[in-house]
This record gives C-alpha cells, sequence and structure tokens, in this order.
C-alpha cells in the first residue's frame, strides 16, 4: 500500500518517473531509477537516487539524499564536497549527500520541491 | 451493532441553515458530501463506529425544485446524480438535507416513503453498499439524521450523535436535556442548567499525555462529569514527575507504572461515573487510531514537537477539536532571580482556526530530530555527533500551579463552547496567559498562504485515507 501523500503520487505520476516506495523495518524513502545526471558532470551519466521520507513528512523536510552508485566529478575525478559517508539502506550502499533543507515549507511542500532540490546540488556540484 | 455519528463544521451549518430557512417558510434541500472514518472497535462501547464528516455542502437551486411548500418539497434528481458522481470520483458518502419548518424534529411517513427510491439509485449509481446520509433541520435548528444502507424500509440506522464544531460546540442526540443530573453534579447543574451535565457525560474525550497539565485536566473532567475518557501516553512516573502529575505517589514512581494506568486509577477513584481507557502508546501509534478517532475532543498536552504535528493534522481531517497546551518558562539568569517569561498557551486546532505550524507552536525540525531518536536511535547519534540534530536539552521547569491553571484555561475553553457562559464573542482560538503578569492576550496568526492544513481546507473533513492523515506515518 502506498505511503505517499496523494499529491506526490500524483506528481511523480504525472512526471512519468520511474520511482519505488521502500519501506524496510518502519524507515520509509522512494527511489527514483536511472536519474540522469547532468551532462559530462561526473563519471556516471545516470544513478539511482534515494530520498529518506520522515515520519511526519510532508510536515517534516526531507534532508539529505543519497546515490547509488557513488559518483565522483569528472574533472577532478573526486568525491563532491560533502558527499563522501556512505548510507545503507535496503542491502545498498549509498553515497551521501549532506545537503540541507532550511527552506521547506511544512505542509506546502512536497516531493516537486524535494525534486528541484536534488537537481539544483548535482548542477552546482564541485 | 454499528453505531453512527456525523461531524460538521459550524460554517457548514450556517450555510445549511441560511439555504433550508427562508423567510416563505417553505421546505428546502441540500445535499453533503462526507469523509467517513470507520472504528472497528470503540474503546468503551466495544462495537463498531462509523463516523461521517462533512466535507462540502451543495445546495438544491430552486430551478431545480419541481415543487415545495411548508410540509413537502419535490426537486429535480439531476442534482443528486451530480454530487453521486462527484462522491464516487473523491470517495466521499453523500447526504441529503432537508427541513420540516413545521417543526418535526424527526422523519416523517412522506420520509420514509421517499428515501428509498434514492438509496436504491445510489446503489444502482455507485454500487452495492453505498451509503446514504438524511439529515432534517426543525426551524429551531436541531438536527436529526440516518443513515441508510438498504432500499428497504428498515434498510436505516438512526445517528447516535450529530456534532457542529465551531466557536461553539453543539451536540445533538436523542433525549437531550432531558436526563436526570446525579447529585454530585447538582451545584453545576444549578450554574449551567441541566443540559451541560447531559453534554458532558455524552462525551467522548482523549487526553495526550499525562503530565502535569493532563493529570489536571483529567482530574477536573472527572468532576465536571465527563462519561468518557481515553488517555495516551508511553511514558511510565519518574520521581521527578511528583511535584505536579495529580494521583502520582512515590510508589508509583518505584515501581516504574505507567503514567496512563496511574492517572486511570486516579480518575476512577473518585467514583464519579467515568469510564477510562489508558493507552500506553505513543499518539502516532497505529494502535491508537480507534481509539483517537473515536475522540469527539482532544487535549492535546504532549511536550513533543512530534506528536503535536501529529494531532495538528488530525484536528483538520477527522474536525475533532484539539484542544492544545503549551507552558513555556524561562528561568532567565539564576542570579536575578527573575524570571524571563512564564506563561501558558492554549489553543484550538479546527477547521476555521489557525493551525499549530502557521502559529509557529511546533517546529518541524525538532519533530524530525524527536522522530529519529524514537525510530533509527544509531543514526540520531551519528548525526549529533556531526551537529546535524538539535541535542535535547535540560528537562524544562515546570510548577504544579501554572500546570494546573493552564489545565484549568483549557477546560474552560470547552466549558464555554459547550455552554456558552462567555457570551457570543467568548471563544478564544488562541489564549496565552501571562502569569508573572497577571494578564490574558489573544495573539491572531493568519494561515501561511497554501498550507494544506489551515489555508486550502482540502482535506477538512477527509476523516480515513492513505496514508493516515496524508503524513508518511
Amino acid at each position: 500500500m502506498s505511503f505517499l501523500p496523494p499529491k506526490d503520487r500524483e506528481y511523480l505520476e504525472g512526471k512519468g518517473l520511474n520511482y519505488e516506495e521502500r519501506d524496510t523495518s518502519g524507515q520509509k524513502a522512494i527511489i527514483l531509477h536511472d536519474h540522469l545526471l547532468p551532462d559530462s558532470k561526473f563519471d556516471a551519466i545516470k544513478a539511482d537516487v534515494l530520498i529518506m521520507l520522515p515520519p511526519g513528512y510532508p510536515d517534516m523536510a526531507p534532508d539529505m539524499f543519497y546515490l547509488d552508485p557513488w559518483v565522483r566529478l569528472a574533472n577532478s575525478n573526486r568525491y563532491p564536497n560533502a558527499a563522501d559517508q556512505r548510507h545503507d539502506f535496503d542491502g545498498r550502499n549509498w553515497q551521501r549527500w549532506s545537503r540541507h533543507n532550511k527552506d521547506w515549507r511544512a505542509g506546502v511542500d512536497g516531493i516537486w520541491v524535494m525534486l528541484k532540490r536534488v537537481q539544483n546540488a548535482l548542477e552546482v556540484a564541485q | 451493532m454499528t453505531i453512527f455519528s456525523l461531524t460538521m463544521q459550524q460554517a457548514h451549518a450556517e450555510i445549511l441553515t441560511n439555504h433550508l430557512i427562508q423567510p416563505d417558510g417553505k421546505e428546502r434541500a441540500a445535499y453533503v458530501l462526507c469523509g467517513l472514518a470507520r472504528i472497528k472497535n470503540d474503546p468503551w462501547g466495544r462495537q463498531a463506529h462509523e463516523r461521517y464528516c462533512v466535507m462540502d455542502v451543495v445546495p438544491v437551486a430552486d430551478n431545480d425544485t419541481i415543487s415545495s411548500s411548508p410540509s413537502h418539497i419535490t426537486w429535480s434528481t439531476n442534482s443528486f446524480a451530480k454530487v453521486l458522481k462527484q462522491a464516487e470520483a473523491n470517495d466521499q458518502v453523500v447526504g441529503i438535507v432537508h427541513n420540516h419548518p413545521e417543526g418535526l424534529a424527526g422523519f416523517s411517513s412522506q420520509d420514509d416513503a421517499n428515501e428509498p427510491d434514492l438509496v436504491q439509485m445510489a446503489q444502482n449509481r455507485n454500487g452495492p453498499g453505498t451509503r446514504l446520509i438524511s439529515l432534517v433541520l426543525t426551524p429551531e435548528g436541531e438536527f436529526a439524521g440516518r443513515v441508510w444502507r438498504h432500499p428497504t424500509a428498515k434498510g436505516f440506522d438512526n445517528m447516535d450523535l450529530i456534532k457542529i464544531v465551531g466557536n461553539r460546540l453543539k451536540l445533538h442526540y436523542p433525549g437531550r436535556g432531558s436526563g436526570e443530573t446525579i447529585a454530585a453534579l447538582d451545584r453545576q447543574a444549578r450554574a449551567f442548567g441541566g443540559a451541560l451535565n447531559g453534554d458532558l457525560r455524552k462525551l467522548r474525550v482523549g487526553i495526550v499525555g499525562c503530565g502535569g497539565t493532563g493529570s489536571a485536566i483529567a482530574m477536573l473532567l472527572v468532576r465536571l462529569g465527563i462519561g468518557q475518557v481515553v488517555l495516551f501516553d508511553n511514558d511510565i512516573v519518574d520521581i521527578t514527575n511528583l511535584n505536579r502529575l495529580h494521583g502520582a505517589r512515590q510508589s508509583d514512581a518505584d515501581a516504574m507504572r505507567p503514567k496512563v494506568d496511574v492517572v486511570a486509577r486516579a480518575m476512577t477513584e473518585l467514583g464519579l461515573g467515568v469510564r477510562v481507557v489508558p493507552v500506553n502508546a505513543w499518539i502516532g501509534d497505529p494502535e491508537c487510531r480507534d481509539a483517537l478517532k473515536s475522540c469527539d475532543v482532544v487535549f492535546g498536552c504532549t511536550d513533543d514537537h512530534d506528536g503535536r504535528l501529529f494531532l495538528n493534522r488530525f484536528a483538520y481531517y477527522y474536525l475533532t477539536p484539539v484542544i492544545d497546551i503549551g507552558l513555556g518558562i524561562d528561568p532567565g539568569d539564576e542570579t536575578t532571580q527573575k524570571v524571563r517569561s512564564l506563561e501558558g498557551r492554549v489553543t484550538i486546532l479546527l477547521p476555521g482556526a489557525t493551525c499549530l505550524m502557521c502559529r509557529g507552536a511546533v517546529s518541524p525540525q525538532l519533530a524530525a530530530d524527536e522522530a529519529m531518536k524514537r525510530l533509527e536511535p544509531a543514526e540520531y547519534e551519528k548525526r549529533k555527533a556531526e551537529a546535524y540534530v538539535h541535542g535535547t536539552g535540560n528537562p524544562s521547569p515546570a510548577v504544579v500551579t501554572f500546570t494546573t491553571e493552564v489545565a484549568c484555561m483549557a477546560v474552560n475553553e470547552l466549558v464555554h463552547r459547550l455552554q456558552g457562559f462567555r457570551g457570543e464573542d467568548g471563544a478564544a482560538a488562541n489564549r496565552v496567559r501571562k502569569f508573572d503578569l497577571c494578564i490574558d492576550r489573544l495573539p491572531g496568526h493568519k494561515p501561511r498562504p497554501h498550507c494544506a492544513i489551515c489555508d486550502t481546507g482540502q482535506d477538512c473533513g477527509r476523516a480515513d485515507t492513505t496514508p493516515f492523515l496524508g503524513r508518511v506515518g
């Protein structure tokens, strides 16, 4: 059974995104499969994106996000800033992107806002 | 055996009343679209309960009316087909509402004869098992209602209770005002009349958090004559609670007794006829749901942000007034011996009132930290080491006189909304008492634009939905 708020579901389905809801021992998350990364920026073309959803979401903000496989910057062959810690979820080892969310509007924002944040963080990564 | 009830916002009741009761004294009709809360087992009656929550009111326009007089109305069923379609799309239940200008506070034989055809039509269109609600309104503003389950003469059940919630909390139920007052509550009836005592006996009240304020509210409710109470708390009595926890003893701390059991014992020992259900769990846990959904009013006496966020949504989804209580003592600088602030806050959460998030009275960030601590202690410690979470500081200061006074403020708000002793404009959605200055303030806050809880109103009365309360949970 879906645990996503209806508006999030509508957004993800409306965009035709390949996503999956995961619930492992009470921790809930969505995984976007084969998310295309910004062109030539990283040593991979695409990655799975993990977004952990806290229990009070969407009143509580989703915080960081995670990639699998781990990616390095193409021009320097190193991990982007604050993206070198591991996070275990669902039997996979994810690259944690410590990007924090101070501007979340509780009760107003939804997954569409988080996806923009992810996209923006990937584009400006250095 | 299933019992049935219906809850409506005062604003919706006013739209209905203004449409149905007009100077020409004729019968008129309207529809309501309702969310549904299914309770498998209410904790007192131990029976199933279907609670309908009105989400929308759709008046039947005069040009859809075929004929009407003070004693009958006939209207085109086109509009009925339209609301059935809308209800099916939004997972709602339809109700028909009409008035009896000549005062009959129940259903007429004409209603009994006509309504099964509408039930048949509803079931033909929206599937077998489709319910149809029917409400009547008298010129005095009294509602009666029933729920149709089959399109046959006896295919309905009468509503056990109809609640109108808003600045006033009005209860409509068979026999209201005719019950006997017990001797122990006689003095209260002399102040406020017998109907209040009957209403209090009928009410099912939840108390979330059985600390200083929750235990004080519990004891006040018993002496007011409340009939049914459910207590929610997942904590045990600690020796540092004994300065303010009504009913608790040293031996309870030594035996590490759950707070809910200790407060339930103290309440029932008074022998005033209250039935108390203790639930030793965190309010957001699924095991609390049936009991919480069964409540007519909830007092939010929890000191955690996570629980507050949860109740904040609950009030609007289920049209259940949540009276949220906060106590803030800032001891200031130790050397001056003058407190920086000392205040109690009572906030009513309900459609039409601003929610706790928009009032800035709850912190989603702290709530997230609390939730992580509760559910993922290892991750919480890791983040704490990385300074990503706000460590919980020292225990908050608390004094029994202030926890008990803010409890009195909260219960008086309920008594006023039931009985009206403060007059027309006496309800306060948000009252802050400055104990050090001996004054009350009523700070107002507007909903933030697009707040899905209190501004758009989109889920007010939605009741059961997946996920529960529209949160990940």
